[in-house]
């Protein structure tokens, strides 16, 4: 009798409904969002690479950033491109903002206005900085921004006006005019298409923030030094909050973060104790 | 059979495309690469109507699924709405607010689209966590290492797992920088060389996949 309901134990845990487990997971998301427990957070290798190269950009700089993100990845890119956007800002380089996904172009215009350049960091629009919008062809759009910005894109994102009407377009044609390349991106077109079309035949430094499921990827480019630096995912963008001095968004999802991961550790613990019970039983048994 | 739906033309075409994009990727000459510029502003304008041909597509697709009431229809119903209600918003008539960058549409943007993505791949976490605990069992050796390095990843990536030991995050970047980066290499080479076979299978006019359904 106790042995099989000691078997029975081990069996339900081996299935737990997922019922159960979606709302633990709502409780250890909420729970430290509305009492957070401050958890320390420690500066990874990949972060201040990351920081180090935004950073070292020499002043005067031609650096494009592209917005290649949807909505969906937004929690989790959205912290990258605000933070990167800003140390960008603090730089004297000329920023010139596009996005390869279609919803890019509107983020992009969403961190100018939360950030606003005039505003807080003097800068000028055409002059400093210009969103030049959303290109919808990927990476033949990407091939076309390197041979030709303004066939790429003819107007500007804000005022709809002709691109080469502004100061900051001032003797820039296509790829070789660049210094710099930065994208934040959720997928296809990305990293892969920007290394085939600018990256390998103009040899512009390339660093990129991207989904923490991206990183396996990234690393062959990594590696071959094509990519320079990236950061990936939630806990990345917060330590970069850290590293320029303006925690935000990322830093304040670093608790959930931590409490929903030690559930999932924990579920698959059980689940993985309850089979070497059960088995050891069986075979015991047998 | 008329001379322009014979096979050869649409595999000449792509094979004169291709050489066109090619060479000026390795070589630099004038004129081949003004020629190759005018082909993508080509493909541009192809992209577009192709974008409009797949509006019209999912129109009538789903305008069938509507009127022969088949399963799920109310939610191809729904898509039509939406899409054509969003694209009425999307004209460009700012006089009578419609159109990017007026109220409506931005509203709509960041209250309704916004949320809804963001919620779509934030669910992802929930089937993360269920899946997490159903298919990581250590049955077999290799399901045991992907299980401890699945967990040291996880702990590393957490601020409470590096608080409780600050060896995790070196233990990631050794599994990143060694054994995940050794197999993404020979996944992106061999993905790269699947890709050659591919091309020169195309410009040879053996691949006929992407023709008529693959007819000959």
């Amino acid at each position: 009798m106790t042995k099989a309901s000691s078997e029975g134990i081990w069996e339900k845990l081996q299935s737990i409904d997922s019922r159960v487990i979606y709302l633990l997971m709502w409780v250890v998301v909420l729970w430290p969002l509305m009492s957070p427990i401050n958890l320390p957070v420690g500066v990874g290798r990949q972060s201040k690479e990351y920081f180090e190269w935004v950073d070292s950009i020499p002043d005067g700089s031609k650096v494009v950033f592209s917005y290649d993100l949807s909505f969906a990845g937004l929690p989790e890119l959205g912290p990258m491109s605000v933070a990167t956007f800003h140390h960008l800002l603090e730089k004297d380089v000329k920023i010139y903002l596009c996005a390869y996904w279609n919803s890019g172009a509107d983020i992009a215009q969403d961190d100018i206005e939360l950030l606003k350049p005039e505003e807080n960091y003097g800068k000028v629009y055409g002059v400093d900085y210009i969103h030049m919008g959303y290109n919808p062809r990927g990476e033949t759009g990407m091939t076309q921004f390197a041979a030709d910005v303004y066939k790429a894109f003819p107007n500007d994102f804000v005022n709809n006006r002709p691109l080469d009407t502004y100061e900051i377009m001032e003797g820039v044609h296509g790829a070789e005019d660049f210094d710099y390349l930065i994208s934040i991106e959720s997928g296809t077109p990305g990293s892969p298409e920007w290394v085939r079309q600018w990256i390998e035949p103009y040899g512009i430094p390339f660093s990129i923030g991207a989904l923490g499921v991206s990183v396996p990827g990234v690393a062959p480019y990594y590696n071959a030094g094509q990519i320079k630096s990236f950061i990936a995912g939630l806990r990345s963008a917060a330590e970069y909050e850290m590293l320029i001095g303006r925690p935000d968004v990322a830093m304040a999802q670093q608790d959930p973060l931590s409490t929903t991961h030690i559930l999932v550790i924990a579920f698959v613990a059980i689940g993985n104790i309850a089979y070497f019970c059960t088995r050891s039983k069986k075979g015991g048994g047998s | 059979m008329s001379w322009y739906r014979r096979i050869e033309v649409p595999i000449i075409l792509t094979a004169v495309c291709c050489i066109f994009q090619l060479v000026p990727y390795f070589v630099k000459v004038p004129g081949w690469q003004t020629a190759a510029e005018q082909m993508i502003d080509w493909d541009s304008v192809m992209e577009t109507f192709a974008t409009f041909l797949g509006f019209i597509t999912l129109l009538m697709l789903h305008g069938r699924m509507v009127s022969q009431r088949r399963e799920g229809w109310p939610f191809s119903a729904w898509i039509l709405v939406t899409m054509v209600v969003y694209t009425i918003i999307g004209i460009p008539l700012k006089s009578i607010g419609l159109g990017k960058g007026t109220a409506l549409f931005e509203d709509i943007r960041m209250y309704v689209l916004t949320p809804l993505s963001s919620a779509m791949y934030a669910s992802l976490g929930f089937w993360i966590a269920s899946a997490a605990y159903r298919a990581f069992r250590a049955r077999t050796t290799e399901a045991a290492v992907l299980l401890i390095s699945g967990t040291i990843v996880m702990l590393a990536n957490a601020p409470v797992g590096t608080s409780l030991w600050g060896g995790f995050a070196p233990l990631k970047d050794w599994i990143f920088d060694v054994p995940n980066m050794a197999t993404m290499r020979g996944v992106v080479i061999g993905a790269a060389l699947g890709a050659l076979a591919l091309g020169v299978r195309t410009l040879m006019g053996k691949e006929r996949g992407y023709l008529r359904g693959g007819g000959g």
